[in-house]
């Protein structure tokens, strides 16, 4: 496919406006359902880079597993309605120029790097990340699903109301 | 299969036995769950026999994630028996703190888990997962009597400053691979001994590495968390905190320290020599003003690594395997002398309504003969007094110090141990020779076989090392000789 800069620009903009929305709205229901949104948005700008598989993990692991994760949080904790002017308190003024400083850096990294823009580089078969994933790195990513049972573990550990004593 | 199968199966057999004990631990009455901990112990047994039966093998399975070969035999050997001493001395405190769970013994073993994974690893990303296993358990053991807040301030403290850590040896990690392309041990090492890396970014990988292994092990200036961890954490999970995440950490600095970054010596010695000296400093100095005894053993403990990383400017200096032997010897001596100091503690702590000040410590000489005389084993071993383990293992890590030429090192070394004497001593000086103003309020049914168990082991370990240190130097030095190639 062709990159065509129009799609682009649409897709970037959401992202933006989404990124924007998700810090001013007061609710943080709001707040977190256009997180979802730029999360999507995200994955659209993969897919107009031609990068189907990084466009499907994004999917698969921001808008579905941490946004769930977030909304679930937002639910079952209290909360209360934020300030709209939250945002321009004193966090504001500090983090500017770093903000400031961030942007430009980034800008000159980005513009002067040069990028293996290749199909493979952007898109590796499918058939080789599974051997890599099931099979060279077989170990690490069975031990990897021991990290997560612990973590699951103690997130109860700490967190469960106690019916015993 | 059959011996990949084999390789893992120490591991396989405590995660096992930790998904065993999660399941069974609901359906348990309080007074059921006694039995546990003997679960825990007994596999951690036979996971020893099963790593005592590839003790002669040399391979690597998984793809070349993970190696078996004497150096990790080593390891998993003194992890294993670490764990075993953590679950003896935890039994009783937790019951009568009303927390004995199953879950406490399911993450000692997957601690004890990781640290295996990482102790076998040979490539980072096998290193990386096994480290991360081994942190959050040891976070959740921190915090574990999470109704008291200093508890889950350990907890919390642990995780912040251990996230920190491994952030700094995943960006460390992340140039590496960049630069070289692969992240197995041994490629890593050939692409940078062939000259292909550029020097700066080499030193940017390395100082991150030192940073990051500096945050794991405690040593200045990344020591600040480790005295209110120990402090906060339950007392035989600091004993356990304090020792197994050492072990394991230095099993991997050997290596990479070794096989990866061996040729790299003249970029990492002087920050590594900075350390050393400042974490000596740091770890004998403070300890000298803590009136709290688990802050003392914190400070003590950090000490212990200023010690300990001589040892790898040893190693770095000649790329002999005298130092890493050593600090092979060390870490097990380590590993009982500190498991007992924390036990007695334990046991003082279950026996009495006592709350870890030295002051307490008064009278317990006439009152608990037998903990306070293993105290005062402990207690010169920490100090390294001969006929003691400790004296040996300082004997032998000076020595490699002054063999790599570094002889005002271990002047250095010496002098601080000395400094630690005060404080060491000053613990038996109050247990036999001050007399308290009031007696500490006793606690009925408050002792336990199985922490008399557990302190035996220690006090064996320390004896036994200190006047048969042979075997064990030796399986040392076979160790590293066989598995870094020197």
């Amino acid at each position: 496919m062709e990159f065509s800069p129009i799609p682009f620009y649409i897709v970037s903009a959401l992202v933006i406006i989404c990124a924007i929305a998700m810090i001013y709205f007061k609710e943080l229901i709001y707040s977190a359902l256009s997180m979802v949104a730029c999360f999507m948005a995200i994955a659209g700008i993969y897919i107009l880079l031609n990068a189907e598989l990084v466009a499907g993990a994004q999917v698969l692991i921001y808008v579905a597993a941490i946004s769930i994760l977030v909304i679930f949080a937002i639910m079952l904790t209290r909360h209360r309605k934020g300030d709209f002017w939250l945002f321009f308190h004193r966090q504001s003024v500090v983090t500017l120029p770093f903000v400031v400083v961030a942007g430009i850096v980034l800008t000159v990294v980005l513009a002067t790097a040069a990028y293996d823009s290749s199909e493979e580089a952007l898109n590796p078969p499918d058939e080789e990340m599974a051997r890599l994933l099931f099979q060279d790195y077989s170990f690490p990513f069975e031990v990897l699903s021991l990290v997560l049972l612990v973590a699951i573990m103690g997130a109860i550990l700490l967190a469960m109301r106690e019916r015993r004593r | 299969m059959q011996r990949e199968l084999i390789a893992v199966m120490p591991e396989l057999m405590l995660v096992g036995t930790a998904i065993i004990i999660l399941l069974i631990d609901p359906m348990l009455p309080a007074t059921g769950r006694r039995g546990l901990s003997w679960l825990g112990i007994f596999a951690c047994v036979t996971a020893i026999f099963s790593t005592w039966f590839v003790r002669a093998e040399e391979y690597s399975s998984f793809s070349s994630a993970i190696a078996i070969d004497r150096y990790v035999v080593f390891f998993k050997i003194l992890l294993l028996v670490v764990a075993i001493m953590a679950m003896l001395l935890s039994e009783k405190h937790l019951a009568l703190r009303g927390r004995l769970l199953g879950d406490y013994y399911a993450l000692i073993l997957f601690t004890t888990t990781g640290m295996m994974v990482m102790a076998a690893s040979i490539d980072l990303i096998t290193f990386f997962v096994g480290l991360e296993l081994m942190a959050l358990s040891t976070y959740l053991l921190a915090g574990f009597f999470r109704y008291e807040e200093r508890s889950i301030e350990a907890g919390l403290k642990y995780f912040v400053t251990g996230s920190f850590a491994s952030l700094f040896l995943l960006f460390g990690m992340a140039w590496l691979y960049g630069m070289t392309g692969s992240t197995n041990f041994e490629e890593i090492g050939d692409v940078i001994r062939a000259g292909a890396v550029p020097g700066d970014a080499l030193a940017i990988a390395i100082i991150m590495l030192v940073a990051g292994f500096g945050f794991k092990v405690a040593a200045a200036p990344f020591h600040n968390w480790a005295p209110d961890v120990y402090q906060g954490a339950p007392t035989p999970a600091a004993a356990f905190l304090a020792v197994g995440p050492k072990i394991g950490s230095f099993a991997v600095l050997i290596k990479v320290f070794t096989i990866m970054l061996g040729g790299e010596s003249g970029t990492w010695l002087m920050p590594v020599i900075a350390m050393s000296i400042a974490t000596m400093l740091i770890g004998a100095t403070l300890a000298l003003v803590q009136r709290d005894l688990k802050r003392m053993l914190g400070y003590s403990s950090i000490a212990h690594v200023g010690y300990l990383l001589l040892g790898v400017v040893a190693f770095g200096e000649t790329g002999s395997s005298f130092g890493q032997a050593a600090i092979l010897f060390y870490l097990a001596v380590y590993a009982f002398m500190n498991m007992g100091a924390f036990g007695v503690l334990v046991y003082l702590a279950n026996r009495t309504r006592f709350g870890d000040s030295l002051d307490e410590m008064m009278g317990v000489g006439r009152r608990f003969p037998a903990a306070a005389a293993i105290m005062t084993l402990f207690m010169l071993s920490l100090t390294g007094i001969p006929p003691t383990a400790g004296f040996v293992a300082k004997f032998y890590l000076f020595a490699s110090v002054v063999d790599a030429g570094f002889a005002w090192l271990a002047v250095l070394g010496v002098l601080f141990s000395v400094v630690s004497a005060f404080f060491y001593l000053r613990v038996i000086v109050y247990m036999y020779m001050r007399d308290p103003e009031a007696e500490l309020q006793g606690v009925p049914a408050g002792s336990s076989w199985d922490l008399n168990l557990g302190l035996g082991i220690a006090t064996a370990g320390v004896i036994l090392l200190g006047i048969l240190p042979s075997p064990v130097i030796s399986a040392a030095q076979d160790a590293v000789v066989r598995v870094l190639g020197i």
